[in-house]
């Protein structure tokens, strides 16, 4: 039987993963002008890695929500931190809890 | 394979980006009074243009594609002694205001910091990843 919790913790860690690097480019990009800030929708990849069971395409969008400044840009820097904090979250959440999946399997093999 | 630490690479360039700009800042605001350059006439103020440059879909990175001087007129200011000064008594000052300078240095300043922060997540993503195999 396959492990089902440890393949959503895995998917989480890629989707989480995909997500920093998206952040990360918004962030590096505060003040390139036209630029347009990026997101994915966590909870969108997630339900359709878990439904697809594959690897499927993420979504990006455009995620510019204030007000886009005098040169196109539409990164709000305060905002892409509230992301990345949240996003970093959810993947070292993710992380731990396959260190204590894990563990619990090696207790489970070592039992007498 | 795809390069894991591609990130990384993305915060580097922002930092660097921000960097240049912090310099270019910083010239501005130290020829703020510079009535004569080598180049003859007035300082005239200095911006720097970004661009992005892209690695892929998701990761974009950003560099510097020019120096830019800034056409606007420069300050006359009326002062017959002063070498500097045209026939008619008057000096042309750098087309720089400092207050415009500071708010951009405090900008550049929290974009700087910004990237730093991201490297760090990105430090402490890796390290819980790597946790696991000591599980």
């Amino acid at each position: 039987m396959p492990e089902k919790s440890i393949r959503i913790l895995e998917q989480m860690m890629d989707v989480a993963a995909f997500r920093n690097k998206v952040l990360t480019s918004n962030i590096a990009n505060a003040d390139t002008p036209g630029y347009k800030a990026k997101d994915i929708s966590f909870q969108e990849e997630m339900e359709k890695a878990v439904s697809s069971d594959g690897k499927s395409e993420y979504n990006i969008y455009e995620s510019g929500t204030t007000m886009s400044e005098r040169d196109g840009n539409t990164v709000n820097l305060d905002i892409e931190m509230a992301k990345v904090a949240e996003n970093t979250l959810i993947y070292d959440t993710a992380a731990q809890l396959m260190v204590m999946k894990i563990r619990m399997k090696k207790n489970v093999l070592s039992a007498p | 394979m795809e390069d894991m630490f591609l990130p990384l690479k993305v915060s580097a360039t922002g930092l660097e980006a921000q960097k240049i700009r912090m310099n270019v800042i910083a010239s501005n605001i130290a020829n703020a009074n510079s009535t004569s350059t080598p180049e003859g006439g007035a300082y005239r103020r200095k911006d720097v243009l970004f661009e992005s440059y892209l690695y892929d879909e998701s990761s974009v990175g950003v560099n510097i594609s020019k120096i830019v001087e800034d056409p606007s007129p420069f300050k006359k200011i009326y002062q017959p002694g002063h070498p500097d000064a045209d026939k008619d008594g008057y000096v042309n000052y750098p087309n720089v205001d400092s207050v415009t300078e500071m708010i951009n240095l405090i900008g550049a300043t929290h974009a700087y910091e910004a990237n730093l922060t991201l490297i760090a997540s990105f430090k402490d993503m890796y390290t819980k990843t790597l946790a696991i195999t000591q599980s």
